[in-house]
C-alpha cells in the first residue's frame, strides 16, 4: 500500500516538479528522459511487476496509432519518391550497420535486431524543438527525420513478421483488419470530444492487450490500424487530435514504468553494453551523415543522436514480448544508452553549428 | 430516435463483444502468450459501455444507465465476458473513480446555495431519514413474516435483516447523483438541494449502519448492546474531514503554484486520496468529498479544479458504472422478486412523503417538494458495502439478505437514475 503511495508521489513529483524545474532550459537536458531517471530509481520498490508489465502494452499501442494516423495520403504527397527512397536506405543501411557492429560483440544474440532498430530512431522532436524550419537545407533536414520513425516501424513489422510463427503473422494480419475495421465504424460514433477520446482510449486498450494475449506487437497493430484511420475513415483527423492531445502525461507514464520494469543495475557488463551502443550509434550516424545522397553533411552529426521515445517504445515491444519478466541486460543498457544519446545530442543543438 | 445510429451502435456492441468471448473461449497453449489481463476485459467494457450509453441516450434514457446495463449484461452473472477476477483486480481503478466522484460531488456545492438552502437540506434529510426508517422497520417485517423466503422462517432474523435493510433503504448514490447532474449540466436550487441531502446522508447512513450493526450483533450473539463504538465513528468521521480539509487546501497549492494539466492532477489526485484514506483508515468518500468542497469555496480555483474534472469525467463514469452494474448479482431475483418490488414501492412512496414532507417544513420551491424525492431513488457504491460487510458477518442468513438487497439494489440503480432525470427535467434546472 505505501509503495502504492510511493509510486503515485512520484509520479506526482515527476510530472510537476521535474518539468517546473527544466521549465527555464525551455526544454530538459534529456528531452523527456528524466521519466525514464525516475522509473530506475522507483524500481528497487517492491512492486508487483507482472501487473505493471500488462499496462505497458496500451502505451505501445498508443505510440503505434500516433504515428499511424500521420500517414496521411495527402501529407505523403507533398515529398518526391526519390526523397522517401533516400530516407529509405538511410533507416535501412543505419538499421544494419548497428545491427553488424554491435553484432561483433553480441554475436547470434537475439536482441541485436531490436537494439540497431531502436538505436536508428532519430528524435523529429529535439531537433524541430531548435532548428527553425526556416531555410532549404533546416527543411530538408526536418523532413527527412520526420520521416524515418514511419519507415522504421514498417522494418520492425517486417522483422516481427519474419520472427512469429506462419500462424501468428496471419493472426497479425487478421488483428490489423479487424481493428481498422472496427475502429472506422467505432469512431463515427464519437460525436463529442471527449466521447472520441474515450472511444479511441478503449480502442487502443483492447487492441493492445488482445495483442499481448497472442505474443503479437501492439506497436506494429495500432500503427497499422493507425495508416487506415487515418486514410479511410472521416473520423481520424480528430482521433490524431485526441491522441496527441495526451501526448505529454502518456509519454511521462510509459517512460517511468519502462524505468521501473527495466532492471537497471551496475554491473560492468550493463556498462560495457551502455558503451558499446553510444559509439556504435554515434559512429554509425556520423558515417550516414557523411554520405552526400542523403544531403545532410551541412548538419553536425551530433544533433542527430538522440533516438527519443520511439526507440525505447522499438526496444520496450520486443523486450516484451520476449518475456519482460526476467530482464536481459540489453534492455536496461539501451536505455541508458539512449539517454546519454538524448543528453549529448540536445547539448550540441543548444550550442548551435 | 435515429434507427440507423442504433443499429450502428448494436452492431459495435456485438462486434466488441465477440473479441474477449472468443478470446476466453480459446485453448491456452499453444496460441496464447501471456495470461489474459483485466485490461482487455477493461478496454471491452470501455468501448462497449459507452456505446450503450449511447443507445440509452437513442431512447431518452440517462447514458449511465446504458453504462450499468452493459455492466450487468457482460458482467459475470450474465453473459460472463466480464469474469468476477476481472472486476476484482480493476478494483482500484473503481476506486480511484469513487474519489474523483467525491471530489466532484463535493466541488459542486457551494456555501452559497448552502447558506441558502441548508435548512431545506438539513429538514429534508431529517424527515426523509426518520420517515424511511420507520416505515422500513414498521412494514418490511411484516412483508417477510407474509411472504417468506426460503429459510428464513425465525422471526429474530426477520427483524435483523429488517433492521439492516432500513440503512440500505435510507442511502443512496452521491456517485450517481452527481453524474447525472453533470450528464445534464444541471444548476439551480433543486440540484442544490438534491446534492446537500445525498452528501448528508452519506454521513447519516454510516452512522446508521454502525448502530444497526451493533444491535444486531447483540440480537445475533444475545449480549447486551454497548454503543461505545460510537464515539470511535464519530473521531474517524471527525479525522476524515480534517484529512480532507488538509487535502483540500494541498490541491488550491498545486491550482495557485503549478495550475496546469488539471486533468491529470485530478486523477492523481483521486488516487493519492484512495491511498492515503485506506493507509490511515479514513472514511475516503467523505474526505474527498470535503476537499473538493474546501477547493471549491475557501479558493478562487474552484472553476479551474472543475475544468479538470469536466475534461476526465466521462472515462471515469463510464468505467465505475459498468464495473458496478457488473458487479450486481440478480441471479437470485426470481426468488424474491415480489417481496423486492412491494419494497421498491414502500420505500418510494417513504421517500416521496420524506421528501415533500421536509421541503414542506423548509418552506422550499414547490419543484423541490414536488420533484426531489425523485433524486434519492439511487442506490450503488455503500449499500453494495453494507451488503458484503453483513454477508460475512453473518453467515447464517448473510446470503438470504444479500439475495434480497442486492436484487433491490439493482432495481433501484436502474430505475432511480431515469426518474430522476424526469425529475431534473421537471424542475427546469437542466441544460442539455
Amino acid at each position: 500500500m505505501t509503495t502504492r503511495i510511493f509510486i503515485i508521489l512520484a509520479v506526482i513529483l515527476a510530472y510537476f516538479g521535474v518539468s517546473f524545474l527544466f521549465r527555464k532550459k525551455r526544454l530538459s537536458p534529456f528531452v523527456g528522459m528524466e521519466y525514464l531517471l525516475i522509473g530506475f530509481l522507483l524500481a528497487d520498490l517492491p512492486i508487483n511487476t507482472t501487473a505493471l508489465e500488462s499496462l505497458l502494452y496500451p502505451f505501445l499501442g498508443w505510440i503505434g496509432l500516433l504515428l499511424g494516423l500521420q500517414m496521411k495520403k495527402e501529407h505523403l504527397k507533398g515529398l518526391t519518391i526519390s526523397f522517401y527512397g533516400r530516407v529509405a536506405l538511410f533507416t535501412v543501411s543505419s538499421v544494419i550497420l548497428i545491427g553488424l557492429f554491435y553484432g561483433l560483440a553480441h554475436r547470434g544474440n537475439e536482441e541485436v535486431v531490436a537494439v540497431a532498430l531502436a538505436l536508428s530512431a532519430i528524435s523529429f522532436r529535439t531537433i524541430s524543438h531548435y532548428v527553425p524550419a526556416r531555410g532549404i537545407g533546416n527543411r530538408h533536414a526536418l523532413f527527412f527525420v520526420s520521416v524515418v520513425p514511419f519507415v522504421l516501424l514498417l522494418l520492425v513489422t517486417a522483422v516481427h513478421l519474419s520472427s512469429v510463427t506462419p500462424l501468428k503473422g496471419l493472426l497479425l494480419i487478421c488483428l490489423i483488419i479487424l481493428f481498422s475495421i472496427l475502429g472506422r465504424f467505432i469512431l463515427q460514433l464519437g460525436k463529442e470530444k471527449d466521447g472520441l477520446e474515450l472511444l479511441v482510449l478503449g480502442l487502443i486498450v483492447l487492441q493492445s492487450e488482445t495483442c499481448a494475449i497472442f505474443g503479437l506487437s501492439p506497436l506494429v497493430t495500432a500503427f497499422f490500424m493507425g495508416i487506415y484511420l487515418a486514410n479511410f475513415s472521416s473520423m481520424g483527423d480528430q482521433a490524431f487530435r485526441s491522441v496527441y492531445s495526451d501526448e505529454k502525461p502518456l509519454t511521462m507514464i510509459f517512460l517511468i514504468l519502462v524505468g521501473m520494469l527495466s532492471g537497471v543495475s551496475g554491473d560492468p557488463e550493463m556498462l560495457f553494453g551502455i558503451l558499446l551502443m553510444v559509439l556504435v550509434a554515434g559512429g554509425v550516424r556520423f558515417l550516414m551523415l557523411e554520405v552526400p545522397i542523403f544531403g545532410m553533411q551541412a548538419f553536425p552529426s551530433s544533433w542527430f543522436l538522440a533516438p527519443g521515445s520511439l526507440a525505447i517504445a522499438i526496444a520496450a515491444d520486443h523486450w516484451i514480448r520476449s518475456g519482460g519478466a526476467v530482464p536481459g541486460d540489453w534492455f536496461p543498457s539501451l536505455l541508458i544508452a539512449v539517454m546519454v544519446l538524448q543528453f549529448i545530442s540536445s547539448n550540441t543543438i543548444q550550442e548551435g553549428p | 430516435m435515429n434507427h440507423k445510429r442504433m443499429v450502428l451502435i448494436l452492431l459495435s456492441v456485438i462486434m466488441l463483444a465477440l473479441i474477449p468471448a472468443v478470446v476466453h473461449q480459446i485453448d491456452p497453449a499453444p496460441i496464447l502468450n501471456e495470461p489474459i489481463s483485466p485490461y482487455l476485459s477493461l478496454g471491452f467494457l470501455m468501448l462497449a459501455a459507452y456505446l450503450t450509453g449511447l443507445a440509452a441516450k437513442e431512447i431518452g434514457l440517462p447514458a449511465l444507465t446504458g453504462y450499468l446495463l452493459a455492466g450487468m449484461l457482460f458482467g459475470p452473472f450474465c453473459l460472463d465476458i466480464i469474469s468476477l477476477s476481472d472486476i476484482h483486480d480493476l478494483e482500484l481503478i473503481n476506486a480511484i473513480a469513487l474519489s474523483f466522484i467525491a471530489i466532484t460531488a463535493g466541488g459542486e456545492l457551494r456555501m452559497s446555495s448552502l447558506k441558502r438552502d441548508g435548512g431545506a437540506i438539513g429538514l429534508i434529510t431529517l424527515s426523509h431519514t426518520v420517515l424511511v426508517l420507520a416505515g422500513t422497520l414498521i412494514f418490511m417485517p411484516l412483508i417477510l413474516i407474509l411472504f417468506p423466503i426460503n429459510g428464513l422462517d425465525n422471526h429474530t432474523t426477520i427483524w435483523m435483516i429488517a433492521i439492516l435493510i432500513t440503512t440500505i433503504a435510507v442511502a443512496n448514490s452521491p456517485a450517481t447523483t452527481i453524474a447525472i447532474i453533470n450528464e445534464f449540466k444541471s444548476r439551480g436550487p433543486f440540484t442544490d438541494v438534491v446534492l446537500g441531502v445525498t452528501m448528508v446522508k452519506d454521513v447519516v447512513v454510516l452512522v446508521l449502519f454502525a448502530i444497526a450493526m451493533a444491535v444486531v450483533r447483540s440480537m445475533d450473539t444475545g449480549t447486551a448492546l454497548s454503543l461505545g463504538f460510537l464515539g470511535h465513528l464519530l473521531i474517524q468521521i471527525l479525522i476524515s474531514i480534517a484529512a480532507g480539509c488538509i487535502f483540500g487546501i494541498l490541491m488550491i497549492l498545486f491550482y495557485r503554484y503549478v495550475a496546469k494539466e488539471v486533468s491529470v492532477f485530478i486523477v492523481l489526485a483521486s488516487l493519492t486520496a484512495h491511498e492515503l484514506a485506506l493507509v490511515v483508515g479514513l472514511e475516503h468518500m467523505l474526505m474527498c468529498m470535503v476537499a473538493g468542497f474546501v477547493v471549491q469555496n475557501f479558493s478562487s480555483r474552484g472553476a479551474l479544479m472543475i475544468e479538470g474534472i469536466e475534461r476526465s469525467q466521462l472515462p471515469i463514469y463510464v468505467i465505475f458504472f459498468s464495473i458496478a452494474g457488473a458487479g450486481l448479482d440478480f441471479t437470485h431475483f426470481g426468488g424474491v422478486w415480489f417481496i423486492v418490488l412491494v419494497f421498491v414501492i414502500l420505500r418510494t412512496g417513504l421517500v416521496y412523503g420524506g421528501t415533500w414532507l421536509g421541503g414542506r417544513l423548509a418552506g422550499s420551491p414547490p419543484a423541490v417538494n414536488r420533484y426531489a424525492w425523485t433524486g434519492f431513488l439511487t442506490n450503488a457504491g455503500l449499500s453494495l458495502s453494507i451488503v458484503i460487510v453483513v454477508e460475512g458477518a453473518f453467515p447464517t442468513w448473510g446470503s438470504a439478505f444479500k439475495a434480497l438487497a442486492i436484487s433491490f439494489i439493482a432495481i433501484n440503480q436502474i430505475a432511480g437514475p431515469v426518474l430522476f432525470k424526469i425529475g431534473l427535467q421537471k424542475s427546469g434546472e437542466t441544460r442539455v
